[in-house]
């Protein structure tokens, strides 16, 4: 035990005998009349002013709606904590409560670290939630696992807390061989008494309650520190798992709205995407130059400053405009070029010969003062053309030569041949052009005057308000459809790929099986997708379910139609009424930069705006539209075994508006062995096939000998996969022939997957979501087009669409190469793999942590039938 | 000069009724050997029977003991103390409630080390695995960064404190403890706890610092130094009085810049251990030390990858710009910083000698509640 002052006097001070009735002899002090001589051993020995004052601690019954007030308490407690942590006073349960804070204040450290060093908003969301996740870890497990099932079956809250007179907020069990039980009421104590099957007249009955309670308590502390270690991690991993989507949502959710705003409310919002630069940064360049003749260097500044925050394509335009209008053909001369003058004629004459008498007599040589008064003041502060200021040049050169022949006639030799050579150095090969010439060009006579000055600020103010609604719908742009996380794009692709998932009815075990080969993953969606068409009913769900989804999300997201309408509407006006405005600035360079020229905006910067779009919808759009292709493609085969429809195909002659479209077909009749080998690769195309694979990797091993008597048609197997009674892949894979010269074999192909019938079937199942329909349509449309004849589609000379010119040339695509792989999209099996392999590691994570949370929880929650059963407690009694 | 209490004399008393015990402690036969407890105080090792006689001894702050301490504590609180909890015993104090929260450091440490490895290898292919273990690898060493950093930088406050006050915050002592009997037939179970003197700042065992006048030494002999030390005088008549309030005051401020400063330098350990050149070394890391060949050049690794991974911590991602290039550095400057003014303040006292005569101390509009 402790001792203080006080105490140890108290104990050693000879106490009145009767302490209730004070002497007479002593002056009883009350505080209120305490005297101006005081003295402290009088006090103490009259002790009956120091006397406890009554307790004011008591149970602190936790409720959600005191949960602010409570929160804000404990928030100016741990100020004031601090405050004395700071100062040196600070009591014990002062600082354990910054221990707390301190802990909090670590995590948020790493928290904002990481913050930092996460690309996208999600991610770096959740680092935050991740801390938060932990903390609230520690308390819900207690709160889930032991302080619900203690309160249930005993009947108090082994975890209760209480506030002490001094206003400290304390665990009441926490220690256990410290407990106020004074502040537990009768009505708990019958409570628990109850519950545990205390005899109701027990002698001492509230002790043994108390024991028991204490025993419950004590068991359940342990029980805590025992499994909170192994619990936190894990339920905060968990709660993180589930969180992230919800995060993911809440933030797409939020951004779609905020980017959609962009244009419901256009003219206002732009105004925030008004950066000032241009501005500032022009006035800055005019600020510099001003009054100084226009050069090539003022040009570059201004143009730069003028585009910043645009292509540099524009400011290529913008320089040339500028110099256009900023620069003039004439040039100032100024009697202050007399000296650079003379440097250059002594620089020409020394760099022509090397005669040390010559050099010597340099200052002979250049023009003296008088001669060159006289050239400057007939030109001095004229305008000058390059003509005249040849002129200039040229009577400068003939002072040079005349002194020379001075100089020839006064001893120094100086032959013809080297007067010829320093001459033609003065000059260059054109008329403007010599040393002379630069020395006389460098004061164009067009200066940065007020009027440029202001001409330039005008364009300036222009081009900043057009880089605001430029500025504005980029962000639109590519917060829709840019190829990033937490795109609008990016959430649609995820989301609607894991949806397809579970449409396709992939198991896990399904996942495991294929997981480390991608062909592996191609075989089974093959059987899925022969499987789902194999029944007409199922092959309508699937769709229409695929169809459904795809249009809930995309329209929900990425919104291709105000893409497509709203978005291009305003780019288009944005870029027209900046072209007006620069074009009666007569700024026409930068305009065809901004817009092209005479109506055709290729390689402008709107072009490039709209293909940005183009591009990265198409991505999307074909990529799914090829999962609905191939379904497509399997029920046609179902539909129609002997595959006739692949030999029906359309061939295009002419071009563009004089193009005409006949319908053929190849009269030659399949073998059912071919008709295998053509189901075979059509299937590896749907679901594997890269741009690549149709240009230049497209050697499909055949056999060179087919079984030529059976014309049947495709067989199927009883669950609806095809049969194939010849096709062997592996035997061909090592005796099998590339057979170039059968090019109808590959027009059957293109013609099963892209220019046959679209199925009934697909049709009306595609009746209400015209928006899948449409992109269908297009799609085939684009692969026929762009890749059906393909200039390198394997060989020249096997495209699989023939278009001719009407001179009977051939006409191949003209798409770019980043263009048809986009036609192509992503291979269904890494597009379904990719995601899928995704849900299988969460899985297997689940299922391992699953399993030890629910172990832990269960022994933790078993564990309160066990505790209890105080020695005092003879039940039996 | 107020005199030490001592309020356990009795050397040779015991909690328990069983007759064979009295027997063999009170009048004793024969001499039982000495026997001696692993800490030591100034060098030498504690008896039990000095244990009895004083019934707390403070123990050497060396690294020895702290990790025998360590152990101690460790061992009991995954073995006897949860035992005794579980059983609901009278005995199971607040010290063993305390004790057992390594437990869930330790367990927590181990299962946020398995969370984000143990399922790695079930992933669907190789390079799932590669990354999540890169990944899991990292946050692995994160936690143990995180633990490491919190233990040692306390002592980046700690040790200067006492260079330049001569106050040991972190002084240890050891303490005997008889428990209560639970069962008729229970002898003597005195335990052992490791406290330290400034473990309670309101209530300090400031008695253990007396010098012990029995072996010829000055009461004050450590109050002396440290008055001293801290610039209050020499030849002090009281010099413990005088040092008390001041000790107090840099016990209290040490705590608070040790916690706060640990929990910074804790979340450096863990952002270091994230960093992108951990990479190099966990392609070679290896504890098998038998290999020595091979262990040696893991540790070679180690080092270098601590060293790049400081380096990219505090300069930041190449080409970084703004907050992002300068956050590892803010981080930790911020956790030196609180380091820093953490001991600058505990040197400046904040208690300013008082003017005020002992009449006025005691406020007379106040109430009052003996302790």
């Amino acid at each position: 035990m402790q001792t203080n002052l006080i105490n140890s006097y108290i104990q050693n001070k000879t106490l009145p005998q009767n302490s209730q009735k004070p002497s007479d002899n002593i002056e009883i002090v009350t505080r209120r009349k305490a005297k101006p001589d005081f003295d402290i051993n009088r006090e103490l020995a009259n002790r009956t002013f120091i006397r406890p004052l009554p307790p004011k601690g008591h149970i602190i019954n936790d409720n959600i709606w005191a949960a602010p007030a409570a929160f804000a308490n404990d928030m100016i407690y741990d100020m004031k904590a601090l405050k004395s942590a700071w100062k040196g006073d600070a009591n014990d349960h002062q600082l354990g409560k910054l221990n707390d804070v301190g802990m909090k204040l670590g995590g948020l450290g790493i928290a904002a670290y990481l913050f930092n060093m996460k690309k996208t908003p999600v991610k770096k969301g959740m680092e935050f939630v991740g801390l938060a996740a932990f903390f609230a870890s520690m308390s819900l497990w207690r709160y889930l696992a032991l302080e619900i099932p203690a309160i249930v079956i005993h009947g108090f809250n082994p975890f209760m807390r209480y506030e002490d007179s001094q206003g400290r907020k304390k665990e009441f069990f926490q220690d256990n061989q410290y407990l106020p039980y004074d502040m537990i009421s009768d009505k708990t104590i019958n409570r628990v008494a109850k519950r545990r099957r205390i005899p109701e007249n027990m002698p001492n009955k509230r002790d043994a309650v108390q024991d028991e309670m204490r025993t419950i308590a004590l068991q359940n502390y342990t029980m805590w520190m025992l499994t909170a270690g192994p619990a936190t991690p894990l339920l905060s991993s968990l709660i993180c798992n589930k969180l992230e989507p919800v995060l993911e949502n809440t933030y797409s959710y939020f951004m779609n709205k905020k980017v959609d705003n962009i244009l419901v409310k256009f003219s206002e919002v732009q105004k925030k995407y008004k950066t000032g630069n241009i501005e500032k940064d022009v006035n800055s360049v005019l600020e510099m130059y001003k009054g100084r003749p226009v050069n090539d260097e003022i040009l570059d500044s201004l143009s730069t400053a003028l585009t910043q925050e645009l292509n540099p394509k524009v400011a290529e335009g913008m320089k040339a405009d500028l110099a256009n209008m900023l620069t003039s053909d004439k040039f100032i001369v100024s009697k202050l070029q007399k000296k650079t003058v003379t440097e250059t004629v002594a620089s020409v004459v020394k760099s022509v010969s090397n005669d040390k008498n010559l050099h010597a007599e340099i200052a002979k040589i250049i023009p003296t003062n008088e001669q060159l008064t006289a050239i400057f003041d007939k030109f001095d502060g004229q305008k000058l053309d390059a003509m005249q200021l040849k002129d200039m040049a040229d009577s400068v050169v003939s002072g040079v030569v005349e002194n020379l022949q001075k100089l020839n006639k006064n001893g120094t030799k100086v032959d013809k041949r080297t007067v010829k050579n320093i001459v033609k150095a003065f000059y260059g090969n054109s008329v403007g052009e010599g040393p002379l010439m630069a020395v006389l060009t460098n004061r164009p006579a067009k200066v940065l005057d007020d009027e440029a000055q202001n001409t330039i600020k005008k364009i300036a103010a222009r081009m900043s308000d057009f880089c605001a609604e430029n500025n504005a719908l980029s962000e639109y742009a590519f917060k829709k459809i840019a190829f990033a996380p937490d795109t609008s794009k990016g959430k649609f692709w995820n989301d609607f790929v894991k949806e397809l998932t579970g449409i396709l009815e992939i198991t896990n075990e399904e996942i495991a099986s294929t997981r480390y080969d991608r062909p592996l993953v191609a075989k089974l969606l093959q059987s899925k997708f022969q499987k789902i068409a194999a029944d007409k009913n199922k092959y309508e769900q699937v769709i229409k379910k695929a169809a459904d989804v795809y249009k809930k999300k995309i329209e929900s997201t990425v919104k291709p139609d105000d893409l497509k309408g709203k978005y291009i509407k305003q780019l288009e006006a944005s870029y027209a009424a900046v072209a007006k405005d620069f074009g009666d600035l007569g700024l026409t360079r930068t305009v065809e930069k901004l817009v092209g020229k005479n109506g055709n905006d290729t390689g402008s910067l709107l072009k490039v705006s709209k293909a940005f779009v183009d591009n990265n919808l198409s991505s999307v759009k074909n990529s799914f539209a090829r999962f609905f292709n191939t379904l497509n493609f399997y029920r046609a085969v179902v539909n129609d075994p002997n595959l006739d429809f692949a030999n029906h195909y359309k061939i295009k002659i002419g071009h563009d508006h004089n193009a005409y479209v006949e319908t053929r077909n190849i009269t030659q009749k399949m073998l059912k062995e071919v008709k295998e080998e053509v189901y075979a690769l059509s299937e590896f195309l749907t679901v594997s096939g890269r741009i690549s694979d149709y240009s230049v990797k497209f050697e499909f091993l055949r056999n060179l000998a087919p079984n030529d008597k059976d014309f049947g048609p495709l067989t199927f197997n009883s669950d609806g996969t095809v049969h194939f009674n010849y096709y062997n892949e592996k035997a061909l894979a090592s005796k099998g022939v590339f057979i170039q010269s059968d090019t109808n074999f590959f027009k059957r192909v293109m013609n099963a997957l892209f220019d046959g019938p679209i199925q009934q079937e697909t049709n009306s199942a595609l009746q209400e979501f015209t928006i899948v329909k449409n992109m269908l349509e297009e799609y085939r449309k684009n692969m026929v087009d762009e890749i059906g004849n393909l200039n390198n589609f394997a060989f020249p000379s096997k495209v699989m669409l023939d278009q001719w010119n009407s001179d009977g040339s051939r006409i191949y695509s003209s798409g770019s190469p980043n263009l048809r792989s986009l036609y192509v999209g992503t291979p269904l099996d890494e597009m379904i793999s990719n995601t899928a392999k995704l849900t299988y590691n969460t899985n297997k994570w689940y299922k391992m942590f699953k399993g030890i949370g629910l172990g832990l929880l269960g022994v933790t929650v078993l564990s309160q039938f066990f505790f209890g059963g105080s020695k005092k407690v003879d039940k039996k009694k | 000069m107020i005199l030490p209490v001592q309020n356990y004399r009795n050397n040779n008393i015991l909690f328990t009724a069983k007759q064979d015990a009295h027997a063999k402690s009170g009048n004793v036969q024969e001499p039982e050997k000495e026997e001696y407890l692993f800490v030591t105080h100034n060098g030498k090792r504690i008896s039990k029977s000095e244990l009895k006689k004083h019934q707390a001894v403070p123990v050497d702050n060396n690294l020895r003991n702290r990790m025998y301490i360590s152990w101690d504590k460790f061992s009991n609180a995954i073995t006897m103390y949860p035992a005794r909890g579980l059983k609901g015993s009278k005995n199971s104090n607040f010290y063993e409630f305390l004790t057992m929260g390594t437990v869930p450091y330790l367990a927590g440490s181990a299962m946020l080390m398995a969370v984000f490895n143990s399922a790695n290898k079930l992933f669907a292919t190789h390079r799932d695995i590669a990354s999540a273990s890169a990944f899991g690898k990292k946050m692995a060493l994160g936690v143990l960064f995180y633990g490491l950093a919190k233990n040692f930088s306390k002592s980046f406050v700690t040790t200067p404190v006492k260079w330049f006050t001569g106050v040991d915050t972190e002084q240890p002592y050891v303490k005997l403890c008889y428990k209560l009997p639970e069962r008729k037939d229970d002898g003597d179970t005195p335990s052992v706890e490791f406290h330290k003197v400034y473990e309670s700042l309101e209530f300090p065992y400031w008695n253990l610092n007396y010098g012990d006048t029995s072996k010829g030494e000055p009461m004050n002999i450590y109050y002396d130094k440290v008055a001293k030390k801290l610039g209050l005088g020499t030849n002090l008549k009281d010099s413990d009085q005088d040092a008390k309030p001041r000790i107090k005051e840099i016990a209290v401020k040490t705590n608070f810049a040790k916690t706060f400063s640990s929990y910074l330098w804790a979340a450096v350990g863990v952002c270091v251990a994230l960093q992108k050149p951990w990479d190099d070394y966990f392609k070679v890391a290896t504890l098998k030390f038998w290999q020595p060949k091979r262990f040696i050049a893991s540790m070679g690794t180690f080092c270098d990858s601590m060293a790049d991974s400081i380096s990219a911590f505090v300069k930041g991602p190449e080409g970084a710009k703004g907050i992002k290039k300068y956050a590892g550095l803010t981080l930790a400057g911020t956790a030196a910083a609180s380091t820093l003014v953490g001991i600058v303040n505990v040197l400046t006292s904040s208690n300013k000698p008082s003017k005020l005569d002992s009449a006025d101390i005691i406020e007379k509009d106040r109430k009052y509640v003996v302790n």
